[in-house]
């Protein structure tokens, strides 16, 4: 995967120039993190929570939702209730 | 010589009250961005806290298909920007999930067949998205809806296996009531995944179907995919490994666009959820709140109330009409006349109101003085399917209904002997004709007797003293 | 000394005399953002509308880092993205502040989402250090650090994912700490790196750090991942004698390259610690030396899928209208700030499937190996100690090559990866520069690090030295 292809996962654009840099401070930290292949890992369990807490839940009951107005307050585009947005492809 | 091989995943939504990570209700139908909260609307800085229910119905959903429950289970992050996922990232679940390895079983041709499951996990689902000309506008109520998501492997080999599949799958969902399975309304969708293997073992790539509707849809859409993989294995070509979606009015799949960029989900365990850990009590609590399942049901009406295959299939392939049944007949025991009308009239009364049996205001109580009524005479059949329909939507009682309206079956020999002499008097013409051989004119002067008491003549009598008195 | 230079305990004692009243105490700040902040920046936002409650805190002014969510305020996480955001909840520990009587007079700077360690990465404007405005204050919580040294609050909540509430805390000669993973709620905390960040106090000295710390502390429902911990006092056991207490000097540390008159204050401070009663000995902690990079894969990883939300469709600054996938690049490219285009471009890809097990899995692998370490040196020492920082403060504009501003982060990062709680403390100052000790310990044992703290404190007077304006 190439730079082009992460920034087109990531929905980020980037100049020639932000390019560049990009490119060199990739390498750097691919170069620094890479120390980690040192670790002799073979046997070891990924940490996943640092705590050990499990089966936190809640019960199934409904509290009041936000009203509609202000659901949409931060909204960059709104129409009739609903958020807008560019067509989508159906 | 060709199979088709045919693998479902199918989305069905949970029958819980809230949402899978926050408070908002799950109610259909709302208006748009009414059921929202800074946590399904993915506001920054809310977190998501598991609603059990959720878990527990996925269980009891494994339990019933057969599943082997996963002890330690995660919740993952499924990374990709659409405007309809708030997050952009939908949580489900990837590497664990909560059941595993179970089946379906299907009856074709009274051979039976196991259909596997590879997984059942859940989900949020994402938003709705309304397509306008010129724009796309998105309500975001759906948004969190708990989803499990059931994955099968490729064990079908038609598109009537895949239909009876489904069949099964949707009794046994509601059965356990965990989704209503309310395709119109979203509650369950079904992508296909198809492909073809030749004799001589070459395989068409397999394409993916989106947008079925129905179960018809999903049977459609497959003999047409089949016929398409034959037809280009025979040219010796193959198929795209793509996407297609069904049209309903074209009757054809069509490739949906490609997408031109990479796709990589970049799943990860979602570090603000923790473990699920599942332990044998929870199963075991859980397996106590199964009911008896559709297969097993219809083994015991065969066996219990002596129904024919074809009957038991048929009032055990819904729960609620299946407890209907069997409340009815502690009321009337004649099991195979409660079986008939419920299989014709009730089911001629759901259909032509579209409603569920939950719908109908008739009680079991009702239906059996009804049907009682009718085998001891007192009223005719017809007229009984009359105070049936009345019944179902008054909720009065039948023995109500016939006093009111008079409608007790006239069985009297004077009354009706009288009736027929005076139908007799005024009809010459046609005990002539009937004298004379033509058959026609003895069911004529039937109905006029029939008329002449407002149906209410027992017919059986009728016909018996009229062929006399001629 | 005026009244705004005083701590949360003296103002409490004097309100509690009677000598001042809260209004004059609420006052004091207001009339002192307005005079100096135009030389600091230390906020983004200065609130003009206040409500005070009762509560233990009844009077107390705070400013709160501006990611986190205050209902119906402005929280920016100092990012073009979100410069119009206004959050329709209050995180949690703002709701339990405002309970106990705090007053909010304004959010402060940062680098943009908690990126960055000088708050040179804000996309509005710089804040300098009140001690030299020539220097950066640290950061990521730089705007909530300078905010409290040039007395603009009497605390301030600042946010900790690898060292940003306790580095600018140390450069600004102030009380920071971050809390054990778990004791603070996290709901309303914009997600920088989830599985590290936690939210914790800078204030003035030891005392008020342990008072603000009984107020946000405690489990919260809404926080999958906060912990049910009993409930305790921190300000008790302040003034216990540390005799015989066993402080590590972690070894590893001792190797990385480091400032001469910082690791002249760190011995200082060890020897102090001793003539106090403490055990001081070297400890060995063999995989420390990988928490950099280790904490560089985690934090970028959780911060690419966190930053996903912000696409332009429900908040926040939407650039470009009319295609969809140029809404979503051109609001992020335009709307994010190159340290975090970076951070989510390395994150993105160490998901990806290619790379998951060789940097994000073996991140995981080795943060546990990381963990063990600690809790193994745990069994036999009560806390472990080394700088907070290994240079001093460093001039605005003087750190642009990325492996430099990751060495910022060598010491703070293995307390977030470890979960464990940490507390910077002043231990050395020259021509107003100061140098902070870092006291990490046993997970949910602030106690302990505090008591350590305030006696450490109690032989020094940089708690009482206040920056010389005017």
């Amino acid at each position: 995967m190439n730079i082009d292809d992460i920034a087109a996962l990531s929905k980020i654009k980037l100049s020639e120039y932000e390019k560049e840099k990009m490119i060199d401070d990739f390498n750097r930290t691919i170069d620094f993190v890479d120390k980690l292949k040192e670790v002799n890992v073979d046997k070891v369990a990924p940490t996943y929570h640092i705590l050990h807490i499990k089966n936190v839940y809640r019960e199934d009951k409904i509290l009041p939702s936000m009203k509609q107005d202000e659901v949409l307050k931060n909204a960059p585009e709104k129409n009739n209730g609903y958020f807008q947005v560019p067509k989508m492809m159906e | 010589m060709y199979q088709i091989l045919i693998g479902l995943e199918i989305h069905a939504e949970l029958l819980t009250n809230s949402k899978i990570f926050c408070s908002c209700s799950t109610q259909f139908g709302k208006e748009a961005n009414t059921q929202c909260c800074p946590v399904c609307l993915g506001l920054p800085g809310s977190l998501p806290v598991l609603n059990k229910k959720v878990i527990e119905f996925a269980i009891q959903s494994g339990i019933a298909m057969n599943c082997e429950i996963t002890k330690k289970s995660f919740m993952d992050r499924k990374n990709y920007f659409y405007p309809d996922l708030p997050k952009a990232y939908q949580i489900s679940q990837y590497e664990d999930p909560l059941c595993k390895d179970g089946y379906i079983e299907i009856e074709k041709d009274k051979k039976v067949k196991k259909i596997g499951i590879q997984r059942i996990h859940i989900e949020e689902d994402a938003g709705k998205s309304i397509h306008e000309k010129d724009y796309s506008l998105v309500d975001y109520n759906r948004c969190g809806l708990p989803l499990i998501e059931i994955v099968t492997k490729p064990h079908m080999n038609s598109s009537k296996e895949a239909y009876l599949f489904l069949e099964n799958l949707k009794s046994i969902l509601e059965y356990i009531e965990v989704s209503d399975c309310k395709m119109e309304e979203g509650s369950l969708r079904c992508d296909v995944n198809i492909n073809v293997v030749s004799s001589d073992m070459v395989k068409t790539n397999i394409v993916e179907l989106k947008n079925l509707n129905s179960f018809k849809a999903v049977a459609k859409a497959i003999e047409y995919e089949e016929k398409r993989h034959i037809s280009l294995l025979e040219k010796g070509e193959n198929t795209k490994k793509e996407t297609r979606r069904w049209d309903e009015h074209k009757n054809m799949t069509i490739p949906m666009r490609s997408k031109e960029y990479v796709q990589d989900y970049r799943y990860f365990k979602d570090p603000d959820l923790v473990m699920i850990h599942i332990d044998k009590d929870w199963i075991e609590g859980m397996k106590k709140n199964i009911p008896e399942l559709p297969k097993d049901k219809k083994s015991r009406f065969i066996k219990d109330y002596h129904l024919p295959d074809y009957d038991a299939k048929v009032l055990t392939s819904s729960r609620k009409i299946a407890d209907f049944f069997e409340e009815v007949v502690k009321y009337f025991s004649d099991f195979k006349l409660v079986s008939n009308f419920i299989m014709t009239e009730v089911y001629r009364v759901l259909k032509e109101k579209n409603i569920t049996i939950e719908d109908i205001k008739i009680k079991p109580k009702d239906l059996g003085e009804l049907l009682t009524f009718i085998q001891k005479g007192m009223i005719s059949n017809h007229i009984g399917k009359k105070i049936f329909k009345k019944m179902c939507i008054s909720g009065e009682t039948p023995r109500n209904i016939i006093e009111n309206k008079g409608l007790i079956q006239i069985s009297d020999e004077n009354s009706i002997k009288e009736m027929i002499q005076k139908v007799i008097n005024e009809n010459p013409q046609s005990i002539e004709d009937y004298k004379n051989g033509k058959d026609k004119a003895l069911g004529f002067l039937v109905g006029q007797v029939m008329k002449e008491s407002r149906g209410k003549a027992n017919p059986k009598l009728v016909n018996q003293y009229l062929n006399k008195m001629i | 000394m005026e009244l705004y230079h005083l701590t949360i305990h003296e103002v409490l004692e004097k309100i509690r005399k009677k000598e001042v009243s809260k209004q004059e105490v609420l006052q004091t700040t207001v009339d002192r953002i307005k005079d100096i902040d135009y030389h600091i920046g230390a906020y983004l936002y200065v609130n003009k509308k206040f409500h005070m409650n009762d509560g233990e805190l009844s009077g107390i002014s705070m400013s709160i880092k501006d990611n986190i969510c205050t209902k119906n305020i402005s929280t920016t996480c100092a990012s073009k993205i979100l410069k119009n955001f206004i959050p329709p909840y209050d995180a949690t520990v703002v709701d339990k502040l405002y309970e106990n009587g705090c007053i909010l007079v304004g959010k402060t700077n940062m680098d943009e989402f908690g990126m960055g360690s000088s708050t040179e990465n804000s996309s509005f404007h710089i804040t300098k250090n009140p001690w030299n405005l020539d220097y950066v204050p640290g950061g990521s919580s730089g705007g909530s650090a300078a905010s409290i040294a040039s007395s603009q609050a009497y605390f301030s909540l600042g946010s900790d994912t690898g060292g940003s509430i306790r580095q600018p805390s140390a450069f600004c000669g102030l009380v920071g700490l971050k809390p054990t993973y778990g004791l603070v709620s996290r709901y309303g905390l914009i997600a920088y790196a989830s599985s590290l960040d936690q939210i914790g106090p800078i204030t003035k000295d030891v005392e008020d750090c342990a008072i603000v710390l009984n107020h946000i502390a405690g489990y919260d429902r809404k926080d999958s991942t906060s912990f049910k911990y009993r409930k305790i006092d921190y300000t008790k056991e302040l003034r216990k004698d540390i005799k015989g207490i066993k402080i590590g000097i972690i070894k590893e540390y001792m190797n990385e390259s480091m400032d001469a008159y910082v690791k002249k204050s760190f011995f200082d401070a060890c020897k102090k610690l001793e003539s106090l009663g403490a055990i001081v000995e070297e400890v060995s902690i063999p995989h420390v030396k990988y928490s950099l990079p280790t904490y560089e894969i985690i934090s970028s990883s959780e911060c690419s899928s966190n930053l996903s939300r912000f696409d332009g469709i429900r908040y926040g600054v939407r650039r470009s209208k009319d295609l969809l996938n140029d809404l979503f690049t051109s609001t992020r490219s335009q709307g994010f700030g190159e340290e975090v285009k970076r951070k989510i471009l390395l994150g993105t890809f160490f998901l990806t499937a290619d790379s998951y097990e060789e940097y994000y899995e073996r991140a995981l692998k080795v943060r546990t190996l990381i963990k063990k370490d600690f809790d193994e040196a745990f069994k036999r020492f009560d806390a472990m100690i080394c700088p907070t920082s290994p240079t001093l403060p460093f001039k605005i504009g003087q750190r642009k090559n990325i492996i430099d501003k990751y060495i910022q982060d060598t010491y703070t990062v293995a307390a977030n990866l470890a979960g464990i709680p940490a507390i910077s403390i002043p231990c050395g100052c020259r021509e107003n520069l100061f140098v902070g000790l870092q006291i990490m310990g046993k997970a949910f044992d602030e106690k302990t690090i505090l008591n350590i703290s305030y006696a450490f404190e109690q032989i020094h007077d940089y708690h009482k030295k206040r920056p010389n304006w005017r």
